[in-house]
Parts: structure tokens; sequence; C-alpha cells
């Protein structure tokens, strides 16, 4: 699956291909390409919808894990754009999700009532989507304008704390269900949403990336006295990178509560940070596919682990651990996979066929 | 002649210690000046409150007649003002090329919105830059090394890259701290050679410092001597080499 992920991404190839002049006169058709190539993306996914939320043609069991896979790629990869692009080290992305989860779903619950008909489940959906990722970006916002000015471990701490705080906050609030949890949110998330906007999260973290935006911001994780030397304002670029993290998760957040119909603030503490955290540094930070492979490896390897029965989490966590030990820098390490790369592997797979 | 840069009786301290007392420096167009000193004289000091890092306790800093005191680092830069650190401060993990199209960021004004979604116009800039970013490299003789990280390059080359990197950010005033620190002699001269050059090349005015008086003596049209933060000289170099004071706080007794 995540290998498919990779290979529709249409901006992974272009990072070499910028640097020649040829490219640029066919501005317009790369523009076509660029739109079919999304609407292609979307109608597969469209298509792929029914056929695997069809319990009978496709276990549940695998679906959610599917769709757990695709909720935790947002939120990788939105991660990974301020730990490992900008490098800030942040440690509240629990607490953003949470704020997308728990607006939308007061929003649906209470504003929206439950839709009646497909169209009108796509707009409610819609609609959550975008209100709880403003609302994930104020929070970003509001957050990274004091914290931002922090570095290093002080800025982890205060991202910590601001987790802690809106997890607390939703205990407090019994319109939300408190302690007990909000539920009867309407079920309104789709394969075809989640796997968009993951792929959607994936693209805009590649554009960003490969953007004189991205330099800018990795400039600012290399050196940040030598950042502003060069007229980068560095706590507006690091804000910039944590409202848009903050909202694509509060987005992936939308998701989980409209999929699981159910929230629960416990769900939503530290160790859910963490666990996101674990995905970024497994896959390699700074690096896109990498949050990608960890995000697929922590949401599969519990799973898979299950036969193992009473010794499951044990193994889980030996199984972490020694992929640290034997690769520190994470699985892609710095290293991005590409179109490119994965072209030429195939090729070369090819011609020792016919060899 | 055009003034650049006047500092008017700049301090600055930190904690009991002054380390610029009262400090009055120009400079005009297309000057090479040097500063020179012993070491903690405060001359770094000087460049950080020159380039917005530090601000000074009191006194003005003016560029190009208008008053910028007080303004932090990255407006400065906006403004023209670029500098090279004495302690190399590329962006280590980044290639030779994009340390280069970094500098190049502000100066083209780009949209964020336009980076992540890829826009037309972004595409454009982006090309842009990476053509600027090679033709300053070219400049440099670094353009074979574009994609090598910049941690790799030997040191010398990176210090070619600290100034081709400071360029292309298109400075009016450059500010070089100590930029043949660690050269070869033969490196030294290839760098004289190559700052008269860029001067020239660029239209630039340009600070800087060093210890090497040969280097000093050779390029400098006025030199600026600081011992103990204080400005304890200012002249041609002739004229710096036979001050008594200079003499006596820095350079010492020539061999005869």
């Amino acid at each position: 699956m995540s290998l498919c992920v990779l290979k529709n991404m249409p901006q992974l190839a272009t990072e070499t291909a910028n640097l020649k002049p040829s490219r640029s006169s066919g501005g317009t058709r790369t523009f076509l390409k660029t739109v079919l190539l999304i609407v292609a993306i979307a109608l597969a996914l469209a298509c792929l919808d029914p056929l695997l939320s069809n319990r009978e043609l496709f276990s549940p069991y695998a679906f959610r894990i599917l769709m757990l896979i695709g909720i935790n790629i947002t939120l990788a990869v939105s991660l990974n754009l301020v730990n490992g692009l900008a490098g800030q080290f942040s440690i509240g992305h629990a607490g953003f999700m949470a704020v997308g989860a728990y607006t939308s779903a007061a929003l649906t619950y209470y504003v929206m009532g439950y839709p009646h008909g497909g169209i009108l489940s796509t707009l409610w959906i819609l609609a959550a989507m975008i209100v709880g990722g403003v609302a994930g970006g104020i929070a970003g916002f509001l957050v990274g304008i004091p914290s931002l000015r922090l570095r290093g471990d002080y800025l982890a701490i205060v991202t910590l704390g601001f987790g802690e705080i809106i997890r607390i906050i939703i205990l407090n609030v019994d319109a939300v269900g408190g302690p007990r949890g909000f539920s009867g949110i309407p079920y309104l998330t789709s394969f075809f949403w989640v796997w968009s906007t993951a792929l959607g999260t994936i693209a805009l973290s590649r554009n960003l990336v490969t953007s004189t935006h991205g330099r800018a911001l990795m400039a600012i994780r290399e050196d940040e006295v030598a950042a502003q030397a060069f007229g980068i304002n560095t706590v507006r670029y690091k804000v910039a990178a944590f409202v848009l993290s903050s909202s694509l998760a509060a987005v992936a957040g939308v998701l989980y509560a409209h999929y699981d119909t159910y929230l629960n603030p416990s769900s939503f503490g530290f160790i859910r940070s963490f666990e996101v955290i674990i995905m970024v540094i497994l896959g390699g930070m700074g690096s896109t596919s990498g949050a990608v492979a960890g995000a697929v490896i922590v949401t599969l390897l519990p799973e898979l682990l299950r036969a193992a029965a009473a010794v499951r989490m044990l193994l889980y966590s030996a199984l972490l651990i020694a992929l640290m030990l034997l690769r520190p820098q994470g699985i892609m390490g710095h290293r991005e996979l590409s179109w490119k790369q994965i072209q030429s592997l195939f090729l070369r797979q090819r011609r020792r066929a016919k060899a | 002649m055009k003034t650049v840069l006047r500092l008017e009786n700049v301090t600055k301290s930190f904690g009991g210690l002054v380390a610029v007392k009262q400090v009055n420096l120009s400079l005009n167009e297309g000057e090479l000046v040097g500063l020179i000193g012993p070491n903690g004289a405060g001359k770094t000091t000087i460049f950080n409150l020159i380039t917005g890092v530090y601000r000074p306790d009191s006194g003005r800093i003016f560029l190009n007649g208008e008053d910028v005191t007080g303004k932090s680092a990255f407006q400065m830069a906006r403004l023209g003002v670029v500098r090279t650190f004495q302690n190399i401060r590329l962006f280590p993990a980044l290639t030779v090329l994009d340390n280069v199209r970094v500098a190049l960021h502000t100066r083209l004004r780009p949209n964020f919105l336009g980076s992540i979604l890829h826009t037309f116009g972004s595409a454009r800039q982006e090309q842009a830059i990476s053509e600027e970013a090679f033709r300053v490299l070219k400049v440099f003789g670094l353009e074979h090394l574009s994609d090598e990280l910049a941690s790799s390059l030997p040191y010398g080359q990176q210090r070619r890259l600290e100034i081709a990197r400071a360029l292309a950010a298109k400075p009016h005033l450059l500010l070089l701290d100590e930029p043949a620190a660690g050269m070869n002699p033969r490196e030294t001269s290839e760098l004289m050679q190559l700052i008269h050059q860029i001067r020239d090349q660029f239209d630039l005015t340009i600070l800087l410092i060093e210890h090497d008086m040969r280097f000093v003596m050779g390029i400098c049209q006025r030199v600026y001597v600081l011992d103990y933060g204080e400005v304890i000289a200012e002249g041609p170099p002739e004229q710096i080499r036979t001050d008594p004071r200079v003499i006596e706080a820095y350079l010492g007794e020539p061999l005869t």
C-alpha cells in the first residue's frame, strides 16, 4: 500500500527536474498532467471506496487498519514538517488532533445533525474537515507564537504541556462528554476521505520540501543564526510550519472522530503524541517517505504480532529498539523515495529478467 | 563620497564587561576597510552589532543615512548587510547549491501558499533561484560540487562557499569575519585576488576582520584598530603600521 502511495506522487520526480530549463517550457502541459493525475487518483480512490467498505468483500478488521494507516500517515507526515524539516522538537501533536476531533464532532453533533443521504454526508464531512482544520491551525498559531521563540528541550516541554492542557480542558467540558467520552458522533468518514487527506498531506509536504520555503525551514534547522543572517524571519517561518502541521493533524483528528464515532480524552494523551514521534523518528527525521513508512510500520506491527498473544507488546518494543539500534538515522534517513528510483528499480529487474 | 555605514558612539556591554566602548566608525561606498586588534578586542561584537544580532546599549547605527539601530538580524540582511562567520556557519546537511539557494530566498519574496501548492509562479521562481545560484557558484569555481553536502567540503572550499553564499544575497555591505583564517599562504593570496575581483564585479563595500597582517595591509584602503573595545587608531595601512599605539597594543616591534 505504501509503495502505491508513493508512486502516485506527482512531485517526487520534479526535484532535480526543476533545475533543467527545458522542463519549464511545457508549463501548461505539466499543469494539465498534474490536474489529470489528481482526478485519476481521486477517481481510483472513489472506486475503491465501495469495494473496501463492503463487509462481505473486505474484512472490517483489515478495513479498520487501512483507515488507521491513512490517518496515521497524515499525522506523521504533518509532524515531520515541524520535527524533521524545521528541526523544532514538538511533542504536542495529539493535542492538535484532539482540537480538530472535538470541535468538528461538536459541530456535526450539535449543529448539523445526522445527515440523510450520500451527498449530504459528503458536504458534512467536508465542512467538518474545514472547520476542524481551521481550529487546529488557530490552536497551532496561539501555541506557536510564544513557544517557537524557545528552542530544543524548552519547546518540547511547552508543547507537551499544551497537549495536556487540551486534554484536561476536554475532560472538564461536559458538553463533549468530559471523562465519559463523546459518543453519538455521526459516521461520516470514508476510505476516500482518509486516503485523499493522506495523499494530499504527502503532496503538500513534498511541495514544501522541494520549495524555497522548505529550504528556508531546513536552513533554520541547520543553523538558526545563519538563517537569520540571510534574511529569514525565523520565528515567522517556524510558526507558519507549525500552523500548517497542526492544522493537518486536526484534519486527521476530524477523520478519526467521524470514523470511530466515539472520542475519549484519554486517547489524546502524550502517549499518542509519542506514538506519532516514533513514526517520524523510525522512518527518518526530515524524510516524507520515511514518515509514511514509519506510520505504516507502527500501525501494522502490533497487528501482525497478534499471533504472539501475551508477549505481543514486548516483542513490539523489542523490534522498535532493534530497528533504532540497527538504523539510528531511521529507515529512510534523510533520503526520499522518488518516482525515478522506483522506475529504475523496475527497469533493472526487467533487464535482469531478460538476461 | 557617500557614506554607507556609520556607527556613532556605539557601546555594548555584557554584564560588567564593556565589549565595545563609544565606537565611531564609517565606511564610504566602494571602500575596503579592515578591522584589526588583539583577540577579545570586540571586533566580532561590532559585526554582531552591525548585523543586528545584538542591540547596542547606546549609540546609533546608520545605513545609507537611515537610522537602523535596533533592527533585527533578518531585517538587516534584507537591507543588504550580509556577513560571513568567524567559525564557518554553513548549513551542513544541505547541498552546496542549496546553501546558496537559501541566500536567494528573501531576494525574490516568494509566497508560502504558492510553495505548498507548487503553483506556476513558484515553479518559475524556483527556476530563477536555481539559475542564479549556479551563476554564483560558477564565479567561485564551485559549480562542479553543487550536489555535495556542505559539510563534506574541505575547509578552504567551505570558506569560499560561505563567501559565495553571502554574495548570492546581493549585499551592499559585506562583512567578512576572518576570511583567511586557517588558510595557507597560497590560498590566502588567492582569496585576496578573489575579494578584489568580487568587490569590483558586485559593487561592494567591504568591512573585514583579519589577523593576517600581510592580507590586511595588502588589500585594505583603510584600517581601524580596536583594543579593549575602543578604536585606538584609524587610517591607511602605511600609517597604521607605524602608529606607536598600534605597535604597542597589537603589532609588536618589527624584527630588525
